[in-house]
């Protein structure tokens, strides 16, 4: 096992070696207070949240859907039911049961401040955290993160609000000043530990370096820890081989590139890593001494074409993430109690089903808060319609919330993050944007 | 435009706004500046983008002038070296550096995507940033380092690192490396040092 050699480096390395690794925020332990986790998934390419989420109690929606649209719950192939008006799409079956359990709450007609039709300028918006597209190199997570570093370093001595990227590289939600890292399953052999040895002396005088590759073999520690302690678990004896792990699903995770434009490659059958990356998300996030915020995407939302219904494209794409989401709560365990995970995407979709049986760049959409910290069982929507009068720009779903409420309620009641680092560093010029307070459990 | 009016000459009237616009002293720096982002660091030192924004403007936009103009900038050749490489830059001189059959250049594909970048798939249609926040990652790094290693275990045997460093590296060759290569437990393990190498990381 190439991954245990690496580990055994870190453990006895890390003695020797020292310098490098005192750099590395994944070595401190911090103290024994039951910590909260977040889990942040960005569903890149702009998720229909009509579909996701349809409001089939809405008099427009069967029009404006015609053979897209989702029946009400009770006949063949119909919405899960919620509340009555709104329903979930038929393939989130875990998601339908967090509802229940008091787990999830559902946001709908829901939108970051972008207001054009650009997947990359409406990512940035999202990711940025500010109202226009590259107005900043920073995340808002990342700066979030970073007045939580300063704060608790200043009474603890040790850095706290430590996150992980899923993925070779960080995206830019996770960018800036904070102290982050980044983990993405290995497909070439592992390095041997003299070779790894000489490369981090090779590095002492190179701080940038040094860093990262103490970063690098602390989150493999990690993630090789959980995967082992998963096959020690019984749940898969075969844990770490690919084919074991995989799930075949025809949306892609963890890319770091943000999606393609719409004619984006589907990988339909290829085998996909959902599995080992959730396991790899719940492997840093359950641990004491492991980071508290982790992050990945997922691609494949921009359904311009033969979206599908109950079933089809997007269906088998929502059962995969929903599948992803179900194995990240039996992975984290009792940590899923102190868990709440994010789905949020760029914009939505059009109201109408175009020409090609599909959906184009739209405007509000839904979002998705689970987890055992939160206070779930609810719709939050202050529905706008869907009459031709009500649509924004007589095309798309009226945005009547803004999605920087939804995460200022997230990082000050989950994360603890101060009021006024909300307001001054992580979302400038957001006061528009209310709090949404009571999101978790007291 | 930009206060000046064009006759409805057709098309005409497009090369001549696209005339103008390509001499304003703004276009020549904004183009200078991202030049000097991408080859030489990522917080472009403000003379080498002068120097290059003005062979831009007295060349009337001669590219290869204005190339000329960025290599012979002090600045491009500074050290310590300022700019970690793109993936692209990484495994280009890689493949350069070793001599590597360009009909294994396919091969290569595959690490473009480990190591976050994979060929024709940016996340813009401006192309892969120019900053390297975007491909510095930690689980990068150790995906360039294990890349390296499968080189270096593929040439080691015929390829003398202690002979070809000094050559790929030049003056930036530093004393700790040289010593590191020298020292390598074997040919492979001496091509995966310079590689991982803070030098050759950087340009």
């Amino acid at each position: 096992m190439g991954m245990l050699k690496r580990r055994e480096f870190l453990q006895t390395g890390a003695l020797a070696l020292g310098g490098a690794f005192l750099t590395s925020r994944l070595a401190f332990a911090r103290t024994g207070t039951s910590k909260s986790r977040f889990v942040f998934i960005i569903m890149r390419g702009a998720l229909d949240g009509l579909a996701a989420a349809p409001p089939y109690g809405d008099p427009d929606y069967a029009g404006l859907r015609r053979e897209l649209a989702l029946k009400a719950p009770g006949t063949p192939g119909g919405a899960l039911p919620l509340n009555g008006f709104f329903g979930l799409h038929p393939s989130l079956g875990f998601l339908h049961d967090s509802y229940t359990a008091q787990e999830l709450v559902v946001f709908h007609a829901i939108s970051s401040p972008y207001r054009e039709r650009s997947h990359f300028d409406g990512q940035d918006v999202l990711e940025n955290g500010t109202l226009q597209p590259h107005a900043v190199q920073t995340g808002w997570l990342n700066r979030a993160l970073a007045s939580l570093q300063a704060g608790h370093g200043k009474e603890l001595g040790v850095p706290a609000g430590d996150g992980v990227a899923l993925g070779q590289n960080f995206p830019l939600v996770m960018r800036g000043p904070a102290s982050v890292t980044s983990w993405s399953p290995s497909k070439l052999a592992a390095l041997d530990d003299d070779t790894l040895e000489r490369i981090t002396d090779l590095y002492a005088g190179d701080p940038l370096l040094a860093s990262r590759l103490a970063d690098a073999l602390a989150a493999d520690a990690i993630a090789s820890a959980a995967a082992e302690g998963t096959a020690a678990d019984g749940a898969a004896a075969t844990a770490g081989s690919d084919g074991a792990m995989a799930t075949t699903a025809p949306s892609g995770v963890m890319s770091t590139a943000a999606h393609n434009g719409a004619a984006a490659p589907l990988q339909r059958g290829k085998p996909l890593r959902y599995t080992e990356v959730v396991r790899a998300a719940a492997g840093f996030l359950r641990r004491a001494d492991g980071p508290q915020v982790a992050v990945f995407d997922t691609t494949g939302w921009d359904t311009h074409a033969n979206e599908g219904s109950a079933e089809g494209q997007l269906a088998s794409r929502l059962a995969a993430l929903d599948a992803g989401l179900r194995t990240l709560k039996e992975e984290l365990g009792p940590a899923w109690a102190d868990t709440a995970v994010l789905l949020a995407t760029e914009f939505g979709r059009t109201a109408a089903t175009n020409g090609t049986r599909g959906t184009d760049h739209g405007t509000a959409t839904a979002a998705f808060l689970l987890g055992g910290a939160v206070q779930g069982g609810r719709v939050i929507a202050d529905w706008p319609g869907l009459s031709s009068r009500a649509l924004y720009q007589g095309r798309d779903l009226n945005p009547t919330a803004d999605l920087r409420s939804v995460l200022k309620g997230v990082l000050s009641e989950h994360l603890l993050v101060s009021s006024s680092a909300l307001e001054s560093t992580v979302f400038p010029n957001s006061a528009d944007a209310r709090t949404i307070k009571g999101l978790f459990r007291a | 435009m930009l206060g000046k009016r064009y006759a409805d000459a057709g098309y005409d009237q497009g090369v001549a706004v696209l005339k103008d616009l390509a001499a304003k002293p703004a276009t020549a720096h904004f183009i200078a500046t991202k030049l000097v982002r991408h080859f030489v660091a990522d917080d472009p030192p403000p003379r080498a983008v002068e120097r290059v924004a003005n062979a831009f403007l007295s060349s009337n936009g001669h590219l290869p002038t204005v190339y000329r103009a960025l290599i012979e900038s002090q600045e491009a050749w500074s050290q310590p070296l300022a700019k970690y490489k793109t993936p692209n830059d990484y495994i280009v001189s890689t493949f350069r550096g070793l001599q590597l059959p360009a009909d294994r250049g396919r091969a290569s594909l595959a690490a473009f995507e480990v190591m976050g970048q994979r060929t024709y798939s940016p996340g813009s249609p401006a192309g892969w940033p120019d900053r390297s926040a975007d491909w510095d990652g930690a689980s990068a790094l150790i995906k360039r380092i294990e890349w390296a290693d499968a080189v270096g275990q593929r040439v080691g045997s015929r390829v003398d690192a202690k002979e070809l460093a000094p050559q790929l590296l030049g003056d930036n060759l530093t004393p700790a490396t040289r010593t590191a290569i020298a020292r390598a437990a074997s040919g492979a393990q001496a091509i995966t040092l310079m590689l991982s190498a803070p030098e050759f990381m950087r340009r």
